[in-house]
């Protein structure tokens, strides 16, 4: 109840953090060198065409009609249309949310697990062979640029060794399922398809693995510090000192405690990879919100980039939320 | 009697960055069943690293020589299953700071469960735990074992921990600095519990820095001084007859209540702060109002008084010190310095009073900047009086000078300084400003014996001249007696007595004075009754 009481709360505090998110998002976008209206009419347009291309888009409206209006379609679910695609905001977001999303918890569900058994790993050997290789393959993971890394694997996995499947689409041609949920791993599993499911985890080997090596190292390093400190505290030496097994031990009085710091690191380290996936989905001609909002900005299509820092800004706040929420599971001194 | 807990010739090496520290030097001690035996010594004397050493807790890069035997049986080559069994099955350690020495993440209950389940599996977990909970005195067992550490006193961690030491039914016990942090009263409660532990055949080992309160429990005392035993032999022997010139030193710094204060003109000067009708009342959860923490509270403070504030843990002291430092807004009432009211003072114009009112903290070296020069350190207030960088030099070294430092200090680090010294620079950069009030926060709790003795001795010094108003808060009695005109007794929030110091310690008229002045540490005087 309590915890309820606290999401709702936490929630609320959206509206405001969404009010001025769509506010600088709005503006600072018009202040941006680049005219939308120019990129889409014919190069010999005259200025009479510039000027109805402008109002049909409602462009010649004052600044604060136009926010106004924006605003009032949000808030029904209408995010208007881009300008250079005349496609729907509404069903394109709909469309390449969950892909994006896919990506990114995958990934960060393979950087925790990594980051957990390794940094956990690392401290258990402090200073010996396995945390030195440990820290060195984080410091790799960590300096290499992630677009790069996913170029060396597709090299390597696809040209060289065949094990992976051309970096593009989500599943093989032959065995595409209807969408329901636009998760691929969800749709294949309710079709019932399991040579699709397989298909479709093939295809999201290279990008989740790109993303994953990226982003664990932070999370090793953090998980092994926190190891390291629990190793040597006080209440750790006292649970030992009282004889405990060394199975009890691990489990109940090192993971835990180490563990509580994560969920506020995750947080940030998500947003990292929001930004990383911009890049990868590039890459892997990954048709999420990336290559989506990538392109709206080239070309100033400002329902797209608005559309776009929305959506971020309202993942982050989840996103930190979540992690609150399971920090105060984790650790009972946090109190919400 | 037979003999129990043999320890030979132990020696601790342990290697740092510059050169080998000799923890421990050819330490033999033994320990009989049934038998309370005392360590003592002061901080960095090793009287720990036997603890440590007994149970293979020494530090990694430790080096060990010497013989332990339990029982005739050699217990510093066991590995394994063996060491698991022998550690809390054999030897079991109570933890000094027992709220760090509990697991954070796990309720007490469950990390009892975890000893039963180590040591004497079987049964009903929780009503076993909730009996051995309730075999240490802690109130409400059937409540507290779903409890976590950070929700319990640090009198009820205190307990938990002995009880999770005893849950593997040890044939001896060890206690390293059980009441550190505790209040008097609580001190005498926890060593009579572990001291009563020493039955059945069970030996018990305290150690602790506090001679005065281990001469009232312990059968014998064996004194440590930098690595050595210097002297051991039955209790009433160490204390009354000691042989060494450092037993002789640590009795007679433990400060006696019973020695009056020289009395001196009662010089007031102008009134410096009023407090009328002052309460708090901190916020609770989700804006929950809780109990107060102080309530309906008075109180006068003119330049030249010595005022104590006492009382146990938890009972309003250090919320009221932080009224008066305006570090905290009162609920209710007005808090008058020279007529006005720093409660409703702006924060920058509460900076500004930083020029009239210092504090020193509790723990001094947590209370400095550890990347900061020391110089640094005495030199930051004293930018809200003086620009020129030459003068603050200057004052520098006096303030230094006035606490007892050489200003040679000037470039050392937090770290490189001792509790003692640590505690010296915080009185200085309290007094380099020149206040009109200080308030020492328990100011020599955190301190050795005999450094505590020195550190009173400078802040005796200075309260007698008399030229700005001390506030000290303490649950130590004797050095009230000795350091204070006045002594101010709070007990759940409110101030039940307010008296001259003599007045209040010859005749107290509130239940709650008396309980703290029994409670009181001195020295053992009478031969203990033989069990």
């Amino acid at each position: 109840m309590r915890v309820a009481a606290y999401v709702l709360k936490r929630l609320l505090l959206l509206i405001p953090v969404l009010i001025g998110v769509s506010l600088i998002a709005f503006f600072l976008i018009r202040l941006l060198p680049g005219d939308p209206v120019l990129l889409i009419v014919p190069e010999t347009a005259t200025e009479a065409d510039i000027a109805a291309a402008r109002e049909r888009l409602g462009l010649d409206q004052p600044i604060l009609t136009q926010y106004l209006s924006y605003v009032g379609g949000a808030l029904t679910g209408d995010f208007g249309t881009s300008i250079t695609t005349n496609r729907s905001i509404s069903a394109d977001l709909a469309q390449r949310i969950p892909l994006t999303l896919e990506l990114l918890i995958y990934s960060m569900a393979v950087a925790l697990v990594l980051a957990v058994i390794g940094g956990v790993a690392a401290a258990r050997h402090w200073h010996k062979l396995p945390d030195k290789v440990l820290r060195f393959a984080a410091l790799f993971g960590n300096s290499v640029p992630e677009f790069w890394l996913g170029l060396m694997l597709i090299l390597l996995f696809y040209q060289g060794l065949h094990v992976a499947p051309p970096p593009s689409g989500r599943v093989d041609m032959d065995l595409a399922v209807p969408t329901h949920t636009g998760f691929i791993l969800i749709d294949t599993l309710i079709a019932g398809n399991g040579k699709a499911f397989l298909s479709a985890l093939h295809h999201l080997m290279l990008p989740v693995a790109t993303l994953a090596i990226t982003v664990t190292a932070p999370l090793l390093r953090s998980v092994r510090a926190s190891a390291l400190e629990v190793l040597a505290s006080d209440n750790y030496r006292c649970a030992a000192a009282h004889g405990l097994a060394p199975r009890v031990l691990r489990q109940r009085y090192l993971m835990r405690q180490t563990l509580t710091r994560l969920p506020a690191l995750s947080a940030i380290v998500f947003g990292n990879l929001l930004g990383g996936s911009v890049l990868i989905e590039y890459v892997f001609s990954w048709q999420g919100l990336g290559q989506w909002a990538l392109r709206g900005m080239q070309v100033r299509d400002y329902p797209v980039i608005q559309a776009f820092v929305l959506v971020a800004a309202t993942t982050y706040v989840l996103i930190f939320l979540l992690a609150d929420v399971i920090q105060a599971a984790l650790d009972p001194r946090v109190k919400m | 009697m037979n003999t129990l807990l043999d320890i030979r010739d132990l020696a601790v090496t342990i290697p740092t960055a510059d050169a080998e520290v000799q923890a421990l030097r050819g330490v033999s001690l033994s320990l009989a069943q049934n038998e309370v035996v005392g360590i003592v010594g002061e901080s960095g004397g090793g009287k720990s690293m036997i603890a440590r050493a007994v149970t293979h807790m020494l530090p990694g890069a430790a080096r060990m020589t010497g013989g332990i035997e339990l029982d005739g049986r050699d217990v510093t080559t066991l590995t394994g299953a063996a060491l698991q069994a022998f550690r809390g099955g054999d030897v079991a350690l109570c933890f000094q700071s027992p709220r760090s020495a509990l697991s954070p993440t796990r309720t007490v209950g469950k990390q009892m469960a975890d000893r039963f389940r180590a040591h004497a599996p079987g049964g009903d977990l929780r009503a076993r735990a909730v009996e051995a909970f309730k075999a240490v005195g802690l109130r409400e067992p059937e409540r507290q074992i779903d409890r976590f550490p950070h929700e319990l006193s640090g009198g009820m961690c205190q307990r938990v921990m002995i009880a999770l030491a005893l849950a593997c039914s040890p044939r001896v016990l060890i206690a390293d600095e059980p009441t550190t942090g505790l209040d008097v009263t609580l001190t005498g409660e926890i060593l009579d519990l572990i001291a009563a532990q020493a039955r059945d055949g069970r030996g018990v080992l305290i150690i602790s820095h506090d001679i005065a309160a281990l001469s009232k429990v312990c059968d014998r005392l064996i004194v440590i001084e930098a690595g050595r035993i210097v002297e051991d032999g039955p209790t009433q022997t160490v204390i009354h007859a000691p042989k060494s010139n450092y037993t002789r030193r640590l009795i007679d710094a433990v400060p006696d209540i019973r020695r009056k204060r020289a009395v001196t003109d009662e010089k007031r000067g102008e009134t410096l702060m009023v407090l009328s009708e002052v309460g708090v009342t901190y916020q609770g959860r989700f804006g929950r109002n809780r109990k107060p923490a102080l309530a309906g509270v008075n109180l006068e403070i003119r330049k030249g008084d010595t005022i104590a504030i006492v009382g146990e843990s938890g009972s309003g002291k250090s919320t009221l010190s932080r009224t008066i430092m305006g570090m905290l807004k009162p609920t209710t009432g007005r808090v008058d310095f020279r007529g006005t009211d720093i409660a409703r003072l702006s924060f920058g114009r509460k900076r500004g009073l930083r020029r009239h009112m210092q504090m020193v903290c509790q723990d001094p070296l947590d209370a400095l900047n550890p990347r900061m020069s020391v110089e640094d350190i005495v030199s930051d207030p004293l930018r809200l009086v003086e620009r020129d960088a030459m003068r603050r030099s200057a004052l520098i070294d006096r303030a230094l000078t006035e606490v007892g430092l050489d200003p040679s200090f000037r470039t050392r680090l937090p770290h490189e300084l001792s509790g003692g010294q640590a505690q010296r620079v915080g009185l200085a950069r309290a007094l380099a400003i020149d206040p009109d009030l200080v308030v020492l926060d328990e100011p020599t709790s955190a301190l050795d014996v005999t450094v505590q003795a020195q550190i009173l001795t400078l802040i005796r010094r200075l309260t007698e001249r008399r030229d700005r108003a001390y506030v000290m808060v303490s649950h130590d009695l004797a050095t009230v007696r000795a350091l204070c005109d006045r002594v101010v007794v709070v007990d759940a929030g409110r101030i039940v007595e307010d008296g001259p110091t003599e007045q209040i310690f010859t005749d107290p008229k509130s239940p709650k004075t008396r309980a703290l002045l029994d409670a009181a540490p001195h020295l053992a005087d009478r031969p203990k009754e033989d069990a």
